[in-house]
């Protein structure tokens, strides 16, 4: 991909009339036909979702139609990603479309799946860091549908065939839905098969949603499994801004100075200053009903405390002081060559695409993006810290390995 | 993006791999170094992996953390890692950072850096690498286990645990001969990918490394296949629950006119165990198969395996479950492979290759390791038509050739039980 060509790059988009947006995405040096598929599935129920997702492509799917996909679910959205080999495109998308349409999840296929997301689920429903992330969802959206990280063992097995099918009837539809293809095929032609394979999806009224979620947590720190442990999965949650923030581009910077990256403060300060930690990462969820931000490590029981103290202060000193203008402008060059290193590969292009596509977003955003991130001062990331990071409105969860 | 790659040998002995795709804008680097777990000296063990660590933090004309901070301001990815039997250096960079990036990269291959403070601290973070790592066993199953078993060799090389006991012993004075001997150039393998001027690049790379002084290396550690221990072998881990595997050596080195035939007997013995697993019992967690020791594919000199594993609800499935992977190669050894599925076997690796290659960094990483352990970097990119060439017969053969040794078997004990 020639750097910097991306708006360039041939494209094509369409709604259909059932209201699935399609975007195709040529380049003769693609090696495979790439897809991504979101539908919106409004914060329905998780466990079914999940259970419909694996049952959806049929054991033989591969065989019949030459793409390697799967399908997850997640708090609002059934994802489907797959790959064929470019002469397998119109097999490919005539065989997803058909799942899609009228899906065949015979009870007892339905059954099997079920079992065997249970069997995964139970094994790590127990593990520390699982506990440790559900437990901040909890302590940081409450009762709201985000605050379910995946189904527990006990949840999948509840679910039934017929939530399954209700699932599968109600919520896999095209009303904002998005599809996108990226090939050595000419974007015109992807545009036309997809049109063939995905026009009789069904379009459904969109359900009501639920409300935002919490918007802070509370600044508690929350212990669990400490018994006989020896090293605690730490996390730690704020709330953040959404993608349509003003703010966003600050908190991106804010986010990588933090920990979402090597070069980052708090991979300095744990590992290579202190040999708390082999890894640390802080990373932004941008749902807009409850965006946040999460730190992440594994550290011992004996400096468990001491590196949240870190943290903490870490963070507060961002708020107060700011970071260096060397430090914003290491983590702005970073961004801008992530994007560029994305569009060299197929699946970078794709991936990014696909975000953009769900957010409604053309891909000019990403010119107009840089342009953002090139205008964020050290002001705006302190500032941002200091209203977010902010060590009191922390939701900090500790879970041992102890038992 | 199958062009072959343009092979170099320095006058010190690094050998140098290119593969030029001028407008591609990224450009993945990566540097292999012939010492790895295997060659850790007795009471040392844990040093080839310390060494890399040091390493990676930086070099004498840059100084601590300089290298992947500038990867990482250029949006860039880098990490390293250490294998049984190499070390590998990698990263990728939009294609204006390449120059400089190389020019770290020799200063790295010229000369150990590290003081004293800065070596017992990353000591401590390697410790606990190794600790996350014992924490989660599930994430190295079954190589770790497998590895030793299936090769020859000192028992106990690239164990963590056993490196975990030996590290606070170790010496800044060791980890610099450990430097001096196994990082230089005569057994070194530098390939870059990705977006350059092949003769422009030439020039560069003779004038940045062709100046770092050859120095003898100890050669490769040999290894063998392990003939002797073919028992079953029970560990005590701390996971949530069981799991077991089970290994078949390969008979002989991995040639490279046989590496895909191996590659595609796993996907096949994969695709066959998953399917039955799913039906098998409401107490398997998952089941998969794979070839190569420490998932390294080909990509580590031989011998390797072929595995097939599996995540187990209930210990006593153990025995049912190696013995379905048993009849499941048996029936390929038999001929029972179609030619409908082959062929979808055979799409499925070649989405696989596509994929892969698809990113210069993966593209970087695999001409290395072809060039390391096969000499014969453009195997690494010939992969797809390979594949397409591969006729059911020679599956079968491949499969009769594991059979004729009895496999290795392992299991993992949730220690957890006991208590």
């Amino acid at each position: 991909m020639i750097d910097g060509s991306f708006q360039r790059l041939d494209h094509a988009t369409t709604t259909l009339p059932n209201g699935l947006a399609v975007s195709a995405l040529h380049h003769p040096r693609h090696p495979l036909v790439e897809l991504r598929l979101a539908v919106p599935t409004w914060y329905a129920d998780r466990a079914a979702g999940t259970v419909a997702a694996a049952t959806l492509l049929a054991e033989d799917f591969f065989e019949r139609s030459g793409l390697e996909a799967a399908a997850s679910c997640a708090s609002d959205v059934l994802t489907v990603e797959g790959q064929a080999l470019p002469e397998d495109l119109r097999p490919a998308l005539a065989a997803l479309g058909t799942a899609l349409s009228a899906p065949d999840c015979d009870e007892e296929a339905i059954r099997l799946s079920r079992a065997s997301l249970a069997r995964l689920a139970a094994d790590q429903d127990g593990a520390p860091a699982r506990t440790a992330w559900n437990t901040l969802l909890a302590e940081m959206y409450g009762e709201h549908p985000l605050a379910l990280l995946s189904p527990s063992e006990g949840e999948l097995l509840s679910v039934t065939p017929a939530a399954v099918g209700s699932f599968l009837a109600e919520r896999l539809q095209s009303e904002g839905a998005t599809l996108v293809i990226s090939s050595p095929h000419p974007a015109s032609h992807v545009i036309e098969v997809a049109e063939k394979a995905f026009g009789t999806l069904q379009r459904r009224p969109i359900p009501r949603l639920p409300g935002p979620a919490r918007p802070a947590p509370a600044g508690r720190t929350v212990l669990l499994g400490q018994d006989g442990a020896s090293e605690n999965a730490l996390v730690m949650g704020f709330a953040a801004v959404s993608r349509h923030d003003a703010r966003f581009a600050a908190a991106e910077l804010a986010n990588l100075i933090v920990g979402g990256y090597f070069s980052s403060r708090l991979l300095r300060r744990l590992r290579q200053e202190q040999g708390y930690a082999y890894w640390v990462k802080s990373s932004l969820t941008t749902d807009p009903l409850g965006p946040a931000l999460a730190v992440a490590t594994n550290v011992r029981v004996e400096v468990s405390a001491a590196a949240v103290r870190v943290i903490h202060d870490d963070l507060a000193r961002l708020g107060d002081e700011g970071p260096t203008g060397e430090e914003v402008e290491h983590a702005r060059t970073h961004l801008k060559g992530a994007i560029r290193l994305l569009l060299a590969t197929q699946q970078g292009v794709t991936g990014l695409a696909f975000a953009l596509a769900r957010h409604g977003l053309p891909l000019s955003w990403v010119q107009s993006h840089h342009a953002r991130i090139a205008e964020v001062t050290t002001e705006q990331v302190r500032d941002f810290a200091a209203e977010f990071l902010q060590p009191g409105r922390a939701a900090t969860v500790l879970a041992g390995d102890g038992r | 993006m199958t062009g072959s790659p343009t092979r170099l040998r320095l006058d010190n002995g690094l050998r140098v791999v290119l593969d030029e795709h001028g407008d591609a804008g990224a450009t993945g680097v990566t540097v292999v170094y012939g010492g790895g777990a295997h060659a850790d000296p007795d009471g040392q063990e844990g040093l080839a992996h310390l060494v890399e660590h040091l390493m990676f933090q930086g070099s004498a004309g840059y100084g601590a953390f300089a290298h992947f901070n500038y990867v990482q301001g250029l949006g860039g990815v880098v990490n390293a890692r250490t294998w049984l039997d190499h070390t590998e250096f990698y990263q990728e960079v939009p294609a204006t950072g390449l120059e400089a990036l190389l020019a770290m990269e020799a200063d790295r291959m010229a000369g150990f850096i590290a003081d004293e403070s800065r070596f017992r601290r990353e000591i401590e973070v390697v410790k606990q690498e190794i600790r996350s790592g014992l924490a989660h066993p599930m994430a190295a199953f079954p190589w770790r286990w497998l590895a030793p078993l299936v090769r020859g060799g000192r028992s106990g090389a690239g164990d963590p645990a056993g490196s975990l006991n030996a590290l606070d012993r170790l010496t800044l004075a060791q980890a610099r001969a450990f430097f001096d001997a196994y990082y230089a150039p005569g057994d070194a393998v530098l390939a870059v990918s990705g977006h350059f001027a092949t003769p422009k690049l030439t020039a560069l790379i003779e004038e940045l490394f062709g100046g770092i002084h050859a120095r003898p290396s100890p050669g490769r550690v040999p290894a063998a296949v392990n003939h002797h221990d073919r028992t079953h072998h029970v560990f005590a881990a701390p996971t949530a629950s069981a799991a077991c595997a089970v290994a078949w050596p390969l008979a002989e080195g991995p040639a490279s006119t046989q590496a895909v035939v191996y590659e595609l007997l796993a996907k096949v013995l994969d695709t066959a165990v998953r399917d039955r697993a799913r039906t098998a019992g409401p107490d398997l967690i998952r089941a998969w198969a794979a070839l190569g020791v420490h998932d390294l594919g080909l990509n580590c000199a031989a011998p390797s395996a072929i595995a097939a594993a599996f995540h187990l609800g209930d210990r006593a499935q153990a025995r049912q479950a190696v013995e379905l992977a048993q009849r499941e190669l048996q029936a390929l050894a038999e001929g029972a492979l179609t030619g409908s599925a082959l062929e979808a076997c055979v799409r499925r690796e070649r989405i696989s290759v596509g994929y892969g290659l698809d990113s210069f960094l993966h593209r970087s990483r695999e001409l290395a390791s072809y060039e390391f352990f096969l000499g014969a970097p453009a195997g690494a990119l010939r992969k797809d038509a390979d594949l397409r060439a591969v006729r059911p017969q020679q599956l079968a053969s491949a499969a009769r050739a594991l059979l004729r040794h009895a496999p290795i078997s392992i299991e993992l004990a949730p220690h957890r039980e006991s208590s």
